[in-house]
């Protein structure tokens, strides 16, 4: 029967309890016992106490009795102090006499006692009232009287003492007993209870604390791993029921355990299946790999097969298998749809099951060992019949939902599988079509991580423009070769460049830099983002372009100075045929108008200023033809390296004498020594005298003009100095500089930007050709030389020449 | 003073004749004239005039052949050739300087500084 843990506690509890009360009745009681003869003895303690009070007052008063008989007694005080000995008498007598503990028979004995008394002090107050009574016979009497009465009154109270007393010792006696006997029903009380608190604590560790302690040590067993493990607790209360549902309890976490187990076998296989098919490996492969850890399912025999249906359709063909006989491996080879169990999985589309060999098993052999099956169909995504695993089972095997599941899992993987591995099979034959074609391509082409701007794939035009092996560009940054101008700063992923079509440099392993032209596009591979550039070498290409520019320009320059030859060329014929054509009329009208001078000289003065007039005209239309020519002329000069300096000098002494420039005051600052220039030295002089007749005529009222020349570098970029096509001189070349400076009236800005025009001349219709500084600009610029003039008004002119040193 | 016999050879007959006058007016001279180069040699043979005026751009035979005709011939050999034309190029200056002419001298040229430079080259070959 079960007794519930609260009833057994409270049982327990109820007889500690009634114990308790029992034992605490006996202690009231035999305490009170004890009580009673203590408070009896003190009763008779004090019944003692006033016995002997009466006695020794009966005794003091016996005394006075006494003293009556001796002589000279009888005294005033011996009378007071016998009436105050009587007085105490009488109120102990009295005392007693009111006291409540006496019982009848002590009280009869007191009152006997008083009476006795009474009798004594009647004689003793017969004898006070007695005058003389000392040697009164009568007196003697009375007092022998007085004292037997004395004598038997101290006798009774004497008695009535050791009545007392006797009874005071019983009482003391009965008194000893009760203490004792509460002593040891205390004792005894103590002991039983010391007893029963053992008892109690025995019960709550049999029946509480020993169980819970087992459970806990058992549970702790269970969590160590010890999953056999059960409680055995006889108990039929909670703890006991405790332990049973504890034990229920183990034996369905031992059942869950088996089942994460399971679960856990199922999801082990189905990650090494995962795993499986992400490994590069052929489709048969990863299809026995599959099965091979497939089959150690515990549910199933370590045999089976794969099928696939390959070209022909319905037919299943044993691609892979584990374990199977030689029979089998041979009648199986290759199952329509519809035969044996794996044909009608195929043709159910549904996993078909059996527990032993029934009719369905068509494919068998003699002495084929009994066995079930599961033959699961592997079906694509687009519902196409893929193929079938067929495992092994023990005969008599349930068919089971779960079991189920997991191969429907399982296909699902190898139906991953085996689609993912026929598209790569698919890229794979197109990778290699596409390597044939990169691998042929005459162009370079790398592969670069974009984040990473590691090099991952070159092909072999890459490898030979690079010019090392493959694995030596492989894994390296691609600026050591791709970009080497670039390094961490990618021009398409950091600066967004368009790079497409650009001329760049390929840096080869021997340090050459090669001509690129190059093309990028960003790819994604496996999820990743890559560079692909493609890059032809355009060296060559370069080069012919650098020679055709080359050639160009020197054509150009060639084309220029045919152009400018040419052009000088026909205004030279030009010139020179109007200079006869004109000059012939001219020299008739001049020696005509000679003639008429000779005939009218002096007479006819208007004539004569008409003549002169004439004669002017025919002189300026001569100059411009010589100006003509001059210009025209240009174009033949015979260059020789010449001292500036000294073609200077025969240019101021030319001047000097031709034109009257008395007063002009010129100043050399010629640098000595310095390096002689290719010139023809007649158009050099040319250029001087017409740079410092321009200068004289600026200062029709005289002035100054310094002539400087040096050789120096040339530092600052200007108009016709620096790296440009048509510079004629580079910037850092020597070059020899002259200059001729003027305190003349100066050149507007305006006429500045004309002045280089040719027919421009602020001289007026007498004064130039306006051919003098176009012409020295000509002769300039056929030297290789540069002409400038810098000019403010009212300060002067200065004109620069700078002129190329003569090559050693 | 002798009066100096000066041939003058120009296509353009009016220089010639203008040339003619002028000197002449100055009473130094006696001009001749040619119109070409043939009809120059001829007349320079036949009268032996103490300088030529020869023009170089004539049709037919120019200056510089009938220079060299007059220089290679022994009869006009001596004779001081002045080339006075309206053709002024170095090229046809040194190609005079060759053929031995005396002097070169482009026109329009005032008749003072002909008579002058005349003068001059009569005076060097004395």
């Amino acid at each position: 029967m079960r007794i519930k843990i609260e009833t057994k506690i409270g049982g327990v509890l109820l007889i500690f309890f009634i114990e308790l009360v029992i034992f605490m009745y006996f202690v009231a009681a035999f305490n009170n016992r004890y009580d009673q003869n203590i408070h009896r003895l003190r009763k008779m303690t004090e019944k003692l106490q006033s016995v002997r009070s009466l006695q020794i007052s009966l005794l003091q008063a016996s005394m006075p009795a006494n003293d009556f008989l001796i002589p000279g007694g009888n005294s005033r005080d011996d009378q007071e102090n016998c009436m105050a000995i009587c007085a105490k008498v009488e109120s102990s007598i009295k005392k007693i006499e009111n006291s409540k503990f006496y019982n009848a028979d002590e009280k009869t004995l007191i009152k006997h006692i008083n009476k006795k008394y009474m009798e004594f002090e009647d004689i003793a107050s017969q004898i006070f009232s007695m005058p003389g009574a000392i040697g009164n016979i009568e007196a003697g009497k009375l007092m022998k009287k007085m004292d037997a009465i004395a004598d038997d009154v101290v006798r009774d109270a004497e008695n009535f003492y050791r009545f007392i007393y006797s009874e005071a010792e019983r009482i003391e006696a009965e008194s000893e007993t009760a203490k004792v006997l509460l002593s040891l029903v205390i004792l005894i009380g103590i002991l039983v209870n010391i007893i029963f608190i053992l008892g109690l604590w025995f019960f709550f560790k049999h029946t509480i604390s020993s169980p819970i302690t087992y459970l806990r040590d058992t549970a702790l067993e269970i969590a160590h791993g010890d999953i056999e493990k059960r409680v055995d607790i006889k108990l039929k209360d909670e703890i006991g029921e405790l332990g049973t549902v504890f034990n229920y309890m183990v034996d369905a976490l031992k059942a869950s355990e088996e089942d994460i187990r399971q679960n856990y076998q199922v999801q082990e296989i189905l990650n090494t299946l995962l795993k499986i098919s992400l490994e590069d490996l052929s489709l048969e492969e990863v299809l026995k790999k599959a099965l091979v850890h497939l089959t150690p399912w515990s549910k199933v025999m370590p045999k089976g097969g794969i099928f696939l249906v390959e070209d022909k359709p319905g037919v299943l063909v044993l691609k892979v298998q584990q374990g199977l006989s030689a029979e089998i491996q041979t009648i199986c080879a290759a199952v329509p749809f519809g035969r044996c169990l794996c044909g009608k999985a195929a043709l159910s589309d549904e996993i078909v099951f059996s527990g032993h060999i029934d009719e369905r098993h068509e494919n068998q052999y003699k002495d084929m060992a009994q066995h079930g099956h599961y033959c699961i169909p592997i079906v694509s995504m687009d519902k196409k019949m893929l193929g079938v695993i067929v495992l092994y089972l023990e005969e008599g095997h349930q068919v089971d939902d779960k079991e189920k599941e997991f191969l429907y899992a399982v296909v699902n993987i190898l139906t991953g599988i085996i689609e993912r591995k026929k598209v790569e099979d698919e890229l794979k034959k197109n990778e290699a079509y596409l390597t044939i074609i990169l691998n042929s391509l005459p162009v370079g082409m790398v592969i670069i991580d974009s984040e990473t701007c590691v090099i991952i794939e070159a092909n072999p035009a890459a490898v030979k423009m690079i010019g090392v092996d493959k694995n030596q560009i492989v894994g390296k940054p691609c600026y050591q070769y791709i970009c080497p101008a670039e390094k961490g700063k990618c021009p398409v992923r950091d600066l967004g460049q368009d790079v497409n079509g650009s001329e760049r440099v390929l840096l080869k392993a021997n340090g050459d830099r090669l001509q690129i032209l190059k093309a990028v596009i960003s790819i994604i591979l496996k999820g990743r983002k890559y560079f692909l550039e493609s890059f032809i070498d355009i060296t060559d290409r370069k080069k012919a372009e650098e020679g055709l520019r080359e050639a160009y320009m020197k054509l150009k320059e060639m084309q220029d100075q045919l152009i400018q030859a040419e052009k000088l060329n026909a205004v030279g014929q030009l010139a020179s045929g109007v200079a006869h054509e004109v000059r012939n009329p001219l020299g008739i009208i001049l020696q005509g108008v000679n003639y008429l001078e000779k005939r009218i000289s002096g007479k006819e003065e208007d004539v004569s200023e008409i003549l002169i007039m004439l004669k002017d005209s025919v002189k300026r239309a001569d100059k411009i033809i010589n100006a003509l020519l001059d210009f025209s002329r240009a174009a033949s000069l015979k260059m020789e390296p010449e001292d500036v300096n000294s073609i200077l000098e025969t240019s101021v002494s030319l001047v000097k004498t031709r034109f009257n420039l008395a007063n002009i005051d010129i100043k050399m600052e010629t640098k000595k020594d310095m390096p002689r220039v290719l010139a023809d030295k007649n158009k050099l002089e040319q250029v001087f005298i017409n740079m410092l007749l321009n200068a004289a005529q600026a200062m029709p009222n005289g002035g100054k003009i310094i002539i400087r020349s040096c050789d120096k570098k040339l530092e600052k970029i200007t108009n016709g100095i620096g790296r440009r096509e048509n510079d004629y001189f580079q910037t850092g070349e020597n070059a020899v500089i002259v200059e001729i400076e003027d305190t003349g009236s100066g050149i507007s800005e305006e006429n500045l930007k004309k002045i280089f025009d040719p027919f421009f001349t602020t001289k007026g219709p007498t004064g130039g050709s306006g051919l003098g500084l176009s012409v020295s600009r000509n002769i300039v610029s056929m030297h290789k030389g540069l002409i400038d003039i810098k000019s403010q008004i009212g300060k002067g002119t200065t004109v620069t020449i700078i002129l190329k040193i003569a090559q050693r | 003073m002798k009066i100096k016999r000066i041939l003058t050879i120009d296509d353009e007959v009016n220089f010639g004749r203008l040339i003619k006058l002028n000197l002449e007016l100055t009473g130094g001279f006696k001009v001749s004239t040619a119109t070409s180069g043939r009809q120059g040699i001829e007349l320079a043979k036949k009268i032996k005039p103490d300088l030529i005026l020869l023009d170089i751009l004539m049709p037919e035979m120019n200056g510089f052949e009938t220079l060299e005709i007059l220089k290679k011939d022994k009869d006009t050999a001596g004779i001081p050739v002045v080339m006075l034309t309206a053709k002024g190029d170095e090229a046809s200056m040194a190609k005079v300087k060759q053929l031995c002419g005396e002097l070169y001298v482009t026109k329009p040229i005032e008749s003072s500084e002909l008579k002058a430079k005349i003068e001059w080259v009569l005076k060097k070959k004395g």
